[in-house]
């Protein structure tokens, strides 16, 4: 425990003094704001837009936006916040490897289990307190323009939140196997991709991770909290795997 | 007590076998110097004795304890220096010293004093700007200081000096040298003047295996001594010295050099210098350097020979 503390706050510093902490937090806010931004500069930027449509003969209508328009907004930014933090993270294990940074730490008795755990530890607090920062500045927003008047708002939002865990987990046990950051996103990407192809498949589409990506749907009452617990029952063991094998390969990882 | 215990090591990578059947033993409170070129399997050995790396076969045993990789148990008696050592370079010295103290369990206060008691001793007791901004002999220094930190009862240390200027060098070597009596060291390297300034004992490796050790004595004695060489006053005495001992070269007008003469020989050299009454400037017994047993090891004898000594 003493080390896990030491490692975690060492982790801390690299991630205040290399400014990704900064970037990130910048990148979670704005996202944050983007949300409401757009859906509440939505009518006035179609009316500019129908303005000159008009000429062309097209006539568009008048557009209302809400709190959903918002969250729609939030769903369709999710993965492009996700993939930030993943790239940003993509080297926290390779990079020690690479730069022999770990082999004095190693050369001291820490166990390498430890140092991973301390890593992981640390990306998924940022990416719980980014995910937060985005989703409540989102819903104040919301709710001070428009009310927050969609269902399951929290419970759609654990689900994109658990994916994002999900993901981050996958990646650690790349940053396990894997020997540099490029490789470590491109092993990522390929697995999620297998996955989303297979969540194509109508029979599987419920028991996998890519179904709690459409959360959104819950907030239109298109789908039901319930259709989405075994997904979620599947996430997370598939994560807790992930770690766990993490932990007993990285003993065997080279340094 | 032996402090490192290797019997029987084998390690390959795929069809290339680095070590064969390696046997070492390492006694407490000597500067073990771990001799051979480039290649030669010494790094490898290394991180299978720190658990880095797992050996094919063979045993390693640090303090009485099995090394095994991936759990590092044994190495809280190691204090490991590597050739260039690489830190995280946005912390100061004394963070990353403390940082050390705390995963090893040392208690707060202890922490601080054993840091600035060890950038005292390398010489880095007023830097405090971040580690990157860092020449690399300040590095290499940082780097004693950090191996030293849990005062280990091994300190390995590989090639500390091949990277550095002769003035870093000298300030490697004079810290090692500070700190045998506390701590034992295995040295490995392949610049002989450094070995022959700090190492009780030496072990050649080469081919995967130790070739020759024992302590730096029983291996010069071991060898043939290189000659004698004397210098005299005058050119007569040089001419009538030569005549009774012919197989002298001459090396100028006042010098005869005896190619593997020994020093029984030098007993009867002295004696008819002193019965004649010879005048001399210097008689020297050229001893074999390490630099000769190398050459002779290495590429003479094409290194296949084993001899423990």
């Amino acid at each position: 425990m003493r080390v896990y503390m030491a490692f975690l706050k060492k982790e801390f510093v690299e991630m205040i003094r290399s400014g990704r902490l900064v970037t990130l937090g910048i990148i979670f806010m704005l996202f944050g704001i983007m949300n409401p931004a757009i859906a509440k500069l939505t009518p006035a930027l179609m009316k500019m837009v129908s303005e000159s449509m008009e000429e062309t003969g097209i006539i568009l209508g008048e557009v209302v936006v809400n709190d959903m328009t918002s969250w729609t907004q939030f769903y369709k930014n999710f993965p492009m916040a996700l993939i930030l933090f993943l790239v940003m993270f993509s080297g926290i294990v390779t990079s020690e490897y690479q730069k022999k940074t770990i082999v004095p730490m190693l050369t001291k008795g820490v166990s390498p289990v430890t140092v991973f755990l301390s890593k992981y530890t640390v990306a998924l607090f940022i990416w719980t307190m980014g995910y937060a920062l985005t989703f409540f500045i989102t819903y104040f927003y919301n709710e001070y323009f428009w009310g927050n008047a969609a269902e399951h708002i929290v419970y759609a939002a654990v689900c994109s939140y658990v994916s994002g865990v999900f993901l981050l987990s996958v990646m650690m046990l790349m940053s396990v196997i894997c020997e540099g950051s490029t490789s470590v996103i491109v092993a990522t990407a390929v697995i999620f991709f297998v996955i989303y192809m297979c969540g194509l498949i109508p029979d599987l589409k419920n028991y996998l991770p890519t179904k709690l990506m459409a959360s959104n749907e819950l907030m239109v009452g298109k789908s039901s909290s319930s259709d989405y617990t075994i997904s979620m029952v599947v996430t997370i063991t598939i994560s807790v795997i992930c770690t766990a094998a993490s932990g007993v390969l990285i003993k065997r990882k080279a340094v | 007590m032996d402090v490192l215990k290797i019997s029987g090591l084998s390690k390959s990578f795929g069809q290339n076998k680095v070590i064969k059947d390696l046997n070492l033993t390492v006694p407490e409170n000597t500067i073990y110097g771990f001799i051979g070129q480039n290649g030669a399997g010494k790094t490898t050995t290394m991180k299978m004795i720190l658990g880095l790396l797992a050996p094919d076969c063979g045993e390693i045993f640090v303090k009485g304890e099995k090394v095994s990789q991936g759990n590092n148990s044994t190495n809280k008696y190691i204090g490991y220096l590597p050739d260039v050592p690489e830190f995280y370079g946005y912390m100061t010295p004394l963070e990353y010293l403390s940082l050390c103290g705390e995963i090893t369990g040392m208690a707060k206060a202890d922490i601080k004093k054993r840091a600035q008691e060890l950038l005292e001793q390398v010489g880095l007791a007023g830097s405090n700007k971040r580690i990157k901004g860092f020449s690399r002999g300040m590095r290499q220094r940082l780097g004693v200081a950090q191996a030293l930190f849990n005062k280990p009862a091994l300190l390995i240390c590989d090639e500390p000096t091949s990277a550095l200027d002769p003035l870093g060098r000298k300030e490697i070597l004079d810290i090692l040298k500070s700190v045998k009596g506390e701590t034992t060291v295995l040295f490995s390297t392949h610049i002989l003047s450094d070995v022959e300034n700090i190492c009780d004992r030496i072990a050649f490796l080469n081919d995967g295996s130790i070739a020759i050790n024992g302590t730096l004595e029983e291996i010069r004695a071991s060898r043939k001594g290189q000659g004698i060489e004397i210098a005299f006053e005058t050119a007569e005495d040089t001419v009538k010295f030569k005549n009774t001992f012919p197989d002298g070269e001459q090396k100028g007008a006042l010098q005869l050099i005896f190619k593997g003469r020994t020093k029984a020989d030098a007993a009867s050299f002295m004696k008819y210098i002193a019965e004649n009454n010879i005048s001399i400037q210097r008689f020297e017994i050229l001893e074999p350097t390490l630099e000769d047993l190398y050459v002779s090891l290495f590429v003479e004898g094409g290194g296949r020979r084993s001899k423990r000594i």
